[in-house]
């Protein structure tokens, strides 16, 4: 029932290590002595890797870790997920502040705020009240 | 006994109850939205019917849908499972008035535990104690708010029709009171379509322990004893497990008793949860009547599991007519349970729902480990419903046995195509007050935020050479391609060609 022990840790100094594709997305992993499967399944740019309880998303360009899929700012005007416009609460023109609330979604029973990145004017909306939007599509955009 | 029932649900729950009709020789009817053509449920069942249309609202929520399906289908009983119709009395009236039998309470038993109040009221009358609070006649915001002000601070608002935590709101002071208002009626009108508002008390550092009750149609009524769920975020459970770390023999008797008691006097009739509320710890402790949910609940099998009784088959039974086939005295707990749900929702992102396609799903099996999916490896989750994935049960003759049999089944249970909650649930087992068994309904707010910063390490360079393996798509040893292994570049040891050789070890 005891779990081999991990696999990677920062006092880990990793001299030996291998990969051996066994089919059907499983891997096993060699370091040193230490053996362990790990299962992976890549998906355009991306791959998605699960090793000791861990899952891990990186993307083929980068490479970089874990922050390969976090969104930068430029997006953070649009829904994470797929979800439903439930209230706008700004029009165009209007001036708004870092961190005011822009647009109210809805998705799995849960309220997702759309807040302002920064300060600035709202210069064009989107989206409307009962709208399905999609992650990526800009809600409104501010100047 | 009955020849065909209807499971008005989705999900893992539809399965469970799918497998416990098999198991008893009666046919199951899956009902589907168009969203859930190709779920698993519907591949499991015998039957299976078209509801309507992805919104909930038109499928799963909808009663005509439902009963016309248990019609057509020529099912005699319909399993509302929980969530959607399941504590909602019209299902319960439509099913009578189409000679269906519902699998649950009485509509009036609903209805009663439905209303906060009137809950409220039977278990005082029940001579169970309830913590201060009221639901004022006035549902003005400015009532709401003076109600806030003469329980004092600080205050939960709580939807009057709610459940599961949705949409419940604590307020801590004055200044936050008008905006925590104006939030908690616009998620009670959008998830119950109704913005009455419950004030309440707010107990610190409650932990939160229900009790498992079953009534037969004869009028008799037992326990099945206590499951802690203390570990919530949002008020939604994450961990649950039984028997709870803060519970005498003394104390868990009378609350089993005050469960009992809360059960008879409403005429309740197959399975529910009493919620308490425990403040302390211990023959000292005091508890306090929270609601009592008219349906099976999500974490059921941490009773089976230490019960050794079958809920569902139960449930069945005893909608069925059938007496309940054993009195308290026969009733005990043997060993532990630990029950982690398995999120759609990324920990690193404050829990944000996640949706799409799993490209990989492969579940632990090993000693002592139950899982209950309602999702397989090709399933679309969805973004129209609960993203609850699946429940991970683990039992140990004692609780840390029954934990690191949780940690390693979690370890070995990859979830890929989208973020999942299994690095935090293996962090919580792993939290040196899980480990102790310190836990209150708090936990989650107060070490989240230190358990969720381990998550963000870095990529280890060794998951960065599997993600290469997996580019380039090599078929491995038992493919084409062959086994060759993917090297790193400071990989200084010999290359390992023959497979059998290097599935020495491998760990399945």
């Amino acid at each position: 029932m005891d779990q081999p022990s991990p696999t990677h840790g920062p006092h880990c100094v990793v001299r030996v290590s291998n990969v051996t594709p066994l089919g059907n997305g499983r891997y096993l992993v060699e370091q040193d002595s230490n053996v362990a499967i790990a299962y992976a399944v890549a998906s355009g740019k991306e791959t998605w890797v699960f090793l000791d309880g861990r899952t891990f998303l990186v993307t083929a360009a980068a490479a970089a870790g874990t922050r390969a899929s976090t969104r930068d700012d430029a997006d953070a005007l649009a829904a994470p997920m797929p979800a439903t416009v439930v209230r706008i609460e700004v029009s165009p023109g209007q001036t708004v502040s870092r961190d005011s609330l822009l647009v109210m979604l809805e998705a799995m029973k849960m309220e997702l705020p759309i807040r302002a990145p920064r300060d600035g004017r709202v210069t064009a909306i989107h989206c409307q009240v009962g709208e399905i939007v999609q992650p990526g599509v800009p809600l409104l955009e501010i100047s | 006994m009955f020849s065909r029932v209807l499971i008005a649900n989705r999900g893992e729950i539809a399965v469970r109850v799918i497998r416990a009709c098999r198991e008893m020789g009666i046919e199951s009817v899956a009902v589907y939205s168009d969203a859930d053509a190709h779920a698993l449920h519907t591949t499991l069942a015998d039957r299976r019917v078209r509801i309507g249309p992805a919104a909930a609202a038109e499928s799963y929520l909808s009663v005509d849908a439902i009963v016309s399906a248990a019609r057509a289908s020529g099912a005699q009983a319909v399993h509302p499972g929980y969530g959607f119709l399941s504590e909602n009395p019209s299902l319960p009236s439509a099913c009578e008035q189409a000679g269906i039998t519902f699998i649950g309470p009485p509509a009036d038993v609903i209805n009663v535990m439905g209303s906060k109040i009137a809950a409220r009221r039977l278990a005082e009358s029940a001579g169970v104690p309830v913590v201060p609070g009221e639901t004022s006649a006035d549902q003005s915001d400015a009532a709401i708010a003076a109600a806030v002000e003469s329980i004092g601070f600080p205050a939960l608002l709580k939807p009057s029709e709610g459940g599961g935590g949705i949409g419940m709101k604590t307020v801590r002071d004055r200044a936050s009171l008008a905006g925590a208002i104006a939030q908690a009626r616009r998620e009670a009108t959008a998830a119950f379509g109704d913005g009455t508002l419950y004030v309440e008390r707010l107990v610190e550092k409650p932990r939160h322990v229900e009790f498992q009750v079953l009534a037969d149609q004869q009028g008799h009524v037992v326990h099945l004893f206590e499951r802690e769920c203390s570990i919530q975020r949002r008020h939604q459970k994450v961990i649950e497990e039984t028997p709870s770390t803060a519970l005498t023999p003394a104390l868990r008797r009378r609350m089993g008793d005050a469960a009992v008691a809360v059960a008879r006097t409403a005429g309740y009739r197959n399975a529910g949860t009493v919620e308490f509320l425990l403040e302390g710890t211990g023959d000292s402790a005091r508890f306090y009547f929270l609601e009592m949910n008219t349906r099976l609940q999500v974490e059921h099998p941490v009773t089976e599991q230490v019960t050794g009784v079958d809920l569902v088959r139960a449930q069945i039974l005893v909608a069925a007519g059938e007496p309940l086939p054993w009195t308290q005295d026969a009733l005990g707990q043997r060993g532990h349970a630990i029950e982690a749900r398995i999120y759609a929702e990324d920990p690193a992102r404050n829990d944000l729902p996640q949706a799409g396609p799993l490209l990989l799903y492969r579940e632990p099996s090993m000693p002592g480990v139950r899982v209950d999916a309602g999702i397989t490896e090709g399933s679309e989750v969805s973004v129209h419903y609960d993203p609850l994935l699946a429940k991970l049960i683990a039992w140990g003759e004692t609780r840390d046995a029954a934990r690191r049999r949780a940690l390693a089944a979690l370890r070995s249970y990859p979830v890929l195509g989208i973020r999942t909650n299994i690095a935090l649930l293996v962090e919580l087992l792993e939290h040196p007050r899980f480990i102790a068994g310190s836990l209150d309904t708090g936990f989650l707010d107060a070490e989240g935020d230190a358990i969720r910063a381990r998550l963000g390490s870095e990529t280890p360079a060794i998951v960065e050479t599997v993600a290469a393996a997996a580019r380039t798509g090599r078929a491995g040893p038992f493919g084409p391609a062959g086994g060759d292994p993917i090297g790193r570049a400071d990989n200084d040891g010999p290359a390992v060609t023959d497979p059998w050789t290097s599935l020495r070890g491998a760990r399945v």
